[in-house]
């Protein structure tokens, strides 16, 4: 884990409102995993305060990228950054993806896509590329531009899109009950609180391992301001809570209540 | 003008004399270990741990904490591992470090207090306890001990006589008149006040028209308080001879001089580590480099130097 004064490299519109960014991270490049995150320092003064979370979406060599919607002051301010600017990020945090044996299946809704590409080349770089990719998104104009990059690393790509404008028309989770029937299969997913529900409730049904990346409110992404909290599924000893960025983001769907 | 000898940092906070004056406030450094990778922690002035209770607490429902603008609430409601697997698990390695760890300590009942002092008392590692009567965001205990000068003059002067440890008693913001409290609590046996803790705010979201923090009110920390807590620490140190520990939005060398000027003895980062996880480093370096600036030889020459002419 390292504070990491990066350097940025470009900035890339996909949509009216989301975004890459690519950042020369050399440090946190070096160490990062799949699923992990990144705590970036935007704007100089006071406001905003926190640093703000966001997944890995890539790293190779020096390069790391985010893929990020602007929803707020913090993300308009990442949004305007030229090439050169310098952006501080801490990581890279949190427990990422398990990689576990048999067929994965990657499934991202809206921004939750963004942890899945590293994911899917971690997978092919060890010999099990992913057996399905499912991206969602609310418009064909959200998902196709992320097309290009998820290609190469799994033969079944597949859109669902809310308004039908692209690929499957219906929810992510729609789109996982769609898929034949893959015994053994692990899916790893990440995406709006509804989806992950519906996912963790098909996987239990059918028998399936799922592994979800999670988000929560955060200050220091780092176990030591204890507001990350999430009811656990489990209580453990002295705590019903789990905290996302120290046992997350990523969880076991069993570890957490779906209910 | 301009030093070219080291000047001299350290400085008594009341039955313990720390290498400097900067120190990391309890709740926002973990138990230090998490800020090892970004720092020397033997460099710091003293470390204060996250705030323990005799029995484990599972702390509030999320969410948790909010940003506003320079500055942030939070409701985190004291989670915490309980005394007895702090000793056992956080202890081993903090004694290791070579700076003075003070625990921030919390009861429902002033008995709690007393059983919590007793406990740590003869503990190894453990420099000295902080009793935090200030937490706004426990149903008991915290906050209602520290807007009263006699309750608060009573767990001051338990925890007092259950331990041998220098006592330092964190105030909270959330009272009338600090002058009053901080005068109770140094009649009871203090070895010093720490203030400020974070002050009882709320924020809404006015497309749900819920609270934004799940126990509806927490605690606002952060650059937003900081001239409220200078005032409090000036006032605080011209009602008592003890040493005074400022906080509230330490985030440079200037907000730290600045409380020491008004009256600080020390001062401890909270919610600036969270930015940067260096901060504390960083405003020892540049106390030190102001000094130095300056042609000052001791930071202890410093404390409580404002003028009103
Ligand atoms: C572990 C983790 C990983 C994340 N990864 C990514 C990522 O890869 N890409 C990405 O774009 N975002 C990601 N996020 C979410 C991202 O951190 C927030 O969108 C960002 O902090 C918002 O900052 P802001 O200053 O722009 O918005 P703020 O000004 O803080 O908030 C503006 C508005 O957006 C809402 N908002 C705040 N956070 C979120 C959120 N998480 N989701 C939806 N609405 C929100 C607020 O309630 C408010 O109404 C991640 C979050 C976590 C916890
Ligand atoms: C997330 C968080 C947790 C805190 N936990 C504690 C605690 O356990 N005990 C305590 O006495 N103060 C606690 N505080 C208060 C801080 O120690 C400090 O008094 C306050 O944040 C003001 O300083 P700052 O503006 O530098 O953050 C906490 C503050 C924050 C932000
Ligand atoms: S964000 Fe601070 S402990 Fe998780």
């Amino acid at each position: 884990m390292l504070q990491e004064t990066c350097r940025v490299i470009r900035l890339e519109r996909l949509s009216a409102d989301t975004w890459h960014l690519f950042l020369a991270a050399p440090g946190i490049t070096a160490r990062v995993h799949a699923g992990q995150f990144v705590m970036a320092a935007v704007g100089a003064g006071y406001d905003p305060l926190l640093r703000r979370p966001f997944s890995v979406h890539f790293a190779e060599g020096d390069d790391l990228i985010l893929y990020f919607r602007v929803v707020g002051k913090g993300t308009e301010m990442l949004a305007s950054l030229h090439p050169g600017d310098r952006l501080s990020l801490l990581g890279p945090l949190g427990k990422g993806f398990k990689l576990t044996e048999g067929l994965a299946i990657l499934v991202g809704g809206g921004i939750g896509i963004a942890p899945l590409l590293l994911l899917a080349k971690e997978l092919a770089d060890g010999n099990n590329p992913a057996a399905a990719i499912i991206l969602a998104g609310r418009t064909k104009a959200e998902v196709t531009p992320l097309a290009a990059s998820f290609q190469p690393w799994t033969k079944n790509l597949i859109f669902a899109t809310d308004d039908g404008s692209f690929g499957i028309r219906g929810r992510a989770d729609e789109a996982v009950a769609s898929l034949p029937p893959m015994p053994g299969a692990v899916v790893y997913t990440c995406g709006p609180q509804p989806m992950l529900r519906a996912i963790a409730h098909f996987c239990r049904d059918h028998k399936m391992k799922c592994q979800v990346s999670v988000e929560s409110a955060m200050a220091c992404g780092m176990g030591a301001c204890l507001g990350c909290a999430r009811p656990a599924a489990r209580p453990a000893e002295g705590g019903g809570y789990v905290h996302v960025c120290l046992d997350g983001p990523v969880f076991d769907a069993e570890a957490l209540p779906w209910d | 003008m301009g030093l070219t000898a080291s000047p001299d940092l350290t400085v008594d906070i009341g039955g313990l004399t720390l290498k400097n004056p900067v120190m990391t406030a309890s709740g926002t450094f973990g138990y230090a270990r998490e800020f090892a990778p970004f720092m020397d922690l033997s460099r710091l002035g003293a470390i204060i741990v996250k705030g323990i209770s005799l029995k484990p607490r599972p702390g509030n429902p999320p969410p948790r904490i909010v940003e506003i603008a320079c500055g942030m609430l939070n409701a985190i409601g004291l989670e915490n591992v309980g005394v007895e697997r702090f000793i056992a698990d956080k202890m081993p390695y903090l004694r290791r470090l070579d700076t003075p760890v003070i625990v921030n300590v919390l009861g429902e009942t002033v008995e709690e207090y007393g059983e919590i002092a007793r406990r740590l008392s003869g503990v190894p590692g453990v420099a000295a306890l902080e009793v935090n009567i200030s937490c706004p965001n426990v149903q008991k205990g915290g906050v209602a001990f520290g807007s009263d000068p006699a309750a608060a003059a009573k767990v001051t002067a338990t925890a007092k006589k259950n331990c041998a440890l220098p006592v330092m008693v964190k105030l909270s913001p959330n009272v009338t008149d600090i002058a009053a409290i901080a005068k109770a609590v140094e009649d009871a046996g203090a070895d010093s006040i720490s203030l400020i803790n974070t002050l009882l705010a709320m924020a809404v979201d006015i497309n749900s028209r819920r609270p934004k923090l799940a126990n509806v009110m927490g605690g606002l920390s952060g650059p937003a308080i900081k001239p409220i807590a200078v005032r409090m620490v000036y006032q605080a140190s011209r009602a008592v001879k003890i040493p005074v520990i400022g906080i509230g939005g330490v985030t440079t060398a200037d907000d730290a001089l600045e409380f020491i000027i008004a009256g600080a003895s020390a001062v401890q980062l909270g919610t600036a580590s969270f930015r940067d996880a260096a901060a504390a480093a960083k405003v020892l370096d540049g106390i030190d480099g102001w000094l130095r600036q300056q042609g000052i030889a001791s930071v202890a020459g410093l404390i409580g130097s404002l003028r009103l002419d």
